[in-house]
């Protein structure tokens, strides 16, 4: 499989778990140094030749097409692509510039097409059933102030996980998740960010606490909002991809798992 | 030896101020670790060790012969203590009072947990009696290419006379037989017959060597394979052209050309369950790729029981020039799988008993292109990758025995025998090819 954002947070973990079940790895990131380390750590686990790096930009066709191209060198060809890169456009004031909103569209929509527009190649060259899984949000069904550019871009993904389902099928599957806020391990969580949301909804904190202390004030805020009340764990994510992604869903497409301990629900009451 | 032969290609590494620190089942890891760790010696997980130790019986108190002999699966470069078999030599050797003959040998397999000493789980595996049976103390069975091309040539048994002379040895030739406890009462015969000899060559599959210690079995092994590397190497040399001589030139754009097809490929070979794919555009395999013999000695299939295993019967040979659009590729696969298959349906239908297991995947494992490279497919990286080494390995082996084609073959091949009259073999260019219902036997 290629895990495209492998190198933190949701894509580490689902990195991790599948070494553990035996998978193939190619982990693609921004940054090839990072990716290299979570390869490594999935090498410990798999075996000494189930992981490998490549580095990425989902903004560019031209390196997508060599992960691709180091993917079938390594093993041959890919089954499952799964990407959990996307960004999160913040400001200490709150105020998203044009630009962030033009580039939170390009990495977290058109990305993902142009990552599924390359892949597809190599899945309909290899003719087996494959699959995809792209990374959706809560936030693209559940709206709120202040997150538009995001969120938009994730209620665009959501379409598009449904639209691909459609064009690629019979041969490949297409779903996706639809996680309620993981700030554990997420590179979307600049302490910015966390002071800006913690403002936002009102929640006292100190300057002097770390960024950790911070993340974890808010992560328990998004926890007491759901019907689980627990954060919800980048392991949690990892668990559903590679469930829709994976063998076990071979007549599941066009969809996207909820792992948001139950938030819309909530919300309705 | 009255002096120690000086080695052109291997080097010996034994240690001796490791090995003195060694109990005598160390010694034996240390030196099967040796022998394994040299992929000119033996291939991956091939071949195996023994060495007959006197211990004391935990049930008795009286010591006894135990044959350590390296266990089933496993390879000998990593090899430690808890990969050996333990067995009551005496145990093993009486085996000979419950054997039923050839057509029952597979019987006495069941027999082996039962020769067991101490509280040993390993497995013993196939090869087990062939060294209970050798009357030596330190006993070497290795798959070197240097010596399944002796092994496999049509003239194999009149070049290692010639070589015996040579060097100075006195290697024993046994005709093809099977794995099992009937090419052990062969090797018992083998060397009783011929007393002072010092190896044995298993026509179509390997070498036997020894040693009364383990430091003498080491340089006897490494001393025998080096000089079989000079003997064939300097008669490939002589001929000058290998594979029937060049046909077509590499494909410039041969790594391009590998990454289009090999998704297309995995998905060919991965008709039953995913496989895993490995390329190589290694120059051994382009020379024997683009050689005119490539094709007919690809379809012939490989000789050694070990590279049979991971290649299967044969390679799939696409035929396609280099010359042409890249653009037809495709369609020359499919019309060679579709052979494949079909060939691979009739071979296990015409050797299949009622109670062989089912038909295997009829997908290759090995994908041979001209002009391009070799790509090999397994369940993981690992399994992939070692299937292409073994298909080199045997590549280096119809090389070896093609370069000491003297333009005749005798009326009975040597590997001819009991098991396989001399017209269930198949032969091109010296090189002799396992009979497919032997291999289908393996």
């Amino acid at each position: 499989m290629l895990v495209v954002g492998g190198a933190s947070g949701i894509g580490r973990e689902t990195v991790l778990l599948a070494a553990e079940r035996g998978a193939h790895i190619v982990v693609a990131d921004l940054s090839v140094d990072a990716a290299q380390k979570v390869a490594d750590e999935a090498k410990k686990i798999g075996g000494a030749e189930c992981a490998v790096a490549v580095a990425i930009d989902i903004r560019k066709r031209e390196t997508i097409r060599e992960a691709l191209k180091a993917a079938v060198t390594a093993f041959g060809g890919i089954d499952i692509l799964i990407n959990t890169a996307a960004m999160f456009p913040s400001s200490p004031d709150g105020i998203i510039t044009d630009a962030q909103w033009a580039i939170t569209l390009e990495v977290n929509v058109t990305g993902n097409y142009l990552l599924t527009d390359e892949a597809e190649k190599v899945f309909k060259t290899q003719g087996l059933p494959s699959s995809i899984v792209l990374t959706s949000s809560a936030n693209a069904v559940v709206p709120k102030r202040g997150t538009e550019a995001y969120d938009v871009s994730k209620a665009a993904l959501s379409h598009l996980v449904r639209e691909l389902a459609v064009t690629y099928s019979p041969l490949i599957r297409v779903n996706g998740i639809s996680p309620a806020t993981v700030v554990k391990g997420s590179t979307m969580f600049p302490r910015d960010r966390v002071k800006a949301s913690l403002a936002k909804y009102n929640i006292a904190f100190e300057e002097s606490q770390t960024d950790d202390e911070l993340r974890n004030s808010l992560a328990m805020f998004y926890a007491k909002r759901t019907l689980t009340h627990v954060p919800i764990d980048p392991k949690d994510c990892a668990e559903a991809i590679l469930f829709v992604g994976g063998p076990r869903a071979p007549v599941t497409t066009g969809h996207l798992i909820p792992v948001d301990g139950g938030l819309t629900e909530a919300y309705l009451r | 030896m009255a002096s120690t032969p000086k080695l052109h290609y291997l080097e010996d590494r034994w240690d001796e101020a490791v090995a003195s620190t060694l109990d005598p089942a160390e010694l034996l890891c240390y030196r099967s670790n040796l022998l394994g760790s040299d992929l000119r010696l033996t291939n991956f997980g091939g071949g195996n060790t023994s060495s007959k130790l006197e211990e004391i019986d935990p049930l008795d108190g009286e010591l006894k012969t135990v044959l350590w002999v390296k266990g089933s699966g496993g390879d000998l470069g990593s090899i430690k203590r808890s990969g050996f078999a333990t067995l009551y030599l005496d145990k093993v050797l009486a085996l000979t009072k419950s054997y039923k003959g050839v057509e029952r040998e597979d019987e006495i397999v069941a027999m082996y947990s039962l020769c067991t000493f101490g509280n040993n789980p390993v497995a013993a595996s196939i090869d087990t009696p062939l060294h209970g049976f050798l009357p030596f103390p330190h006993v070497d069975h290795l798959h070197p290419d240097w010596g399944i091309a002796l092994a496999a040539s049509a003239n194999g048994r009149e070049k290692m006379e010639e070589f015996n002379t040579r060097f100075g040895h006195k290697l024993v030739w046994l005709p093809w037989q099977r794995p099992g406890f009937e090419l052990a009462m062969m090797l018992k015969r083998g060397v009783e017959e011929v007393p002072g000899c010092d190896g044995v060559v298993l026509g179509g599959h390997g070498l036997f060597t020894w040693g009364q210690t383990q430091r003498e079995s080491y340089l006897n092994t490494i001393t025998i394979v080096d000089q079989l590397g000079q003997f064939v190497l300097e008669h490939g040399a002589k001929k000058g052209v290998s594979f029937g001589g060049v046909k077509h030139t590499s494909h410039e754009d041969r790594q391009a050309i590998a990454l289009k097809l090999m998704p297309l490929l995995r998905g060919r070979a991965s008709a039953k369950q995913r496989v895993i794919g490995s390329f190589t555009d290694a120059p051994d395999v382009l020379a024997f790729i683009n050689s005119h013999s490539a094709q007919k000695l690809a379809h012939l299939g490989t000789s050694c029981p070990d590279h049979f295993i991971r290649t299967k019967i044969r390679p799939l040979f696409v035929d396609w020039d280099p010359k042409t659009d890249a653009a037809g590729l495709e369609a020359k696969v499919d019309e060679a799988l579709a052979t494949y298959r079909k060939e691979y349906a009739e071979y296990y239908n015409a050797h299949a008993l009622k109670d062989s297991p089912a038909m295997r995947d009829a997908s290759p494992t090995v994908v041979l292109v001209p002009g391009v490279g070799m790509f090999s497919f397994g369940k993981n990286k690992a399994e992939s990758r070692i299937t292409g080494e073994f298909y080199i390995n045997a590549i280096h082996v119809m090389e070896g025995a093609g370069g000491m084609d003297e333009g005749s073959c005798p009326p009975v091949l040597p590997q001819s025998g009991h098991a396989a009259p001399t017209s269930a073999f198949s032969l091109h260019e010296n090189y002799v090819a396992l009979p497919p219902r032997e291999a289908f036997r393996i």
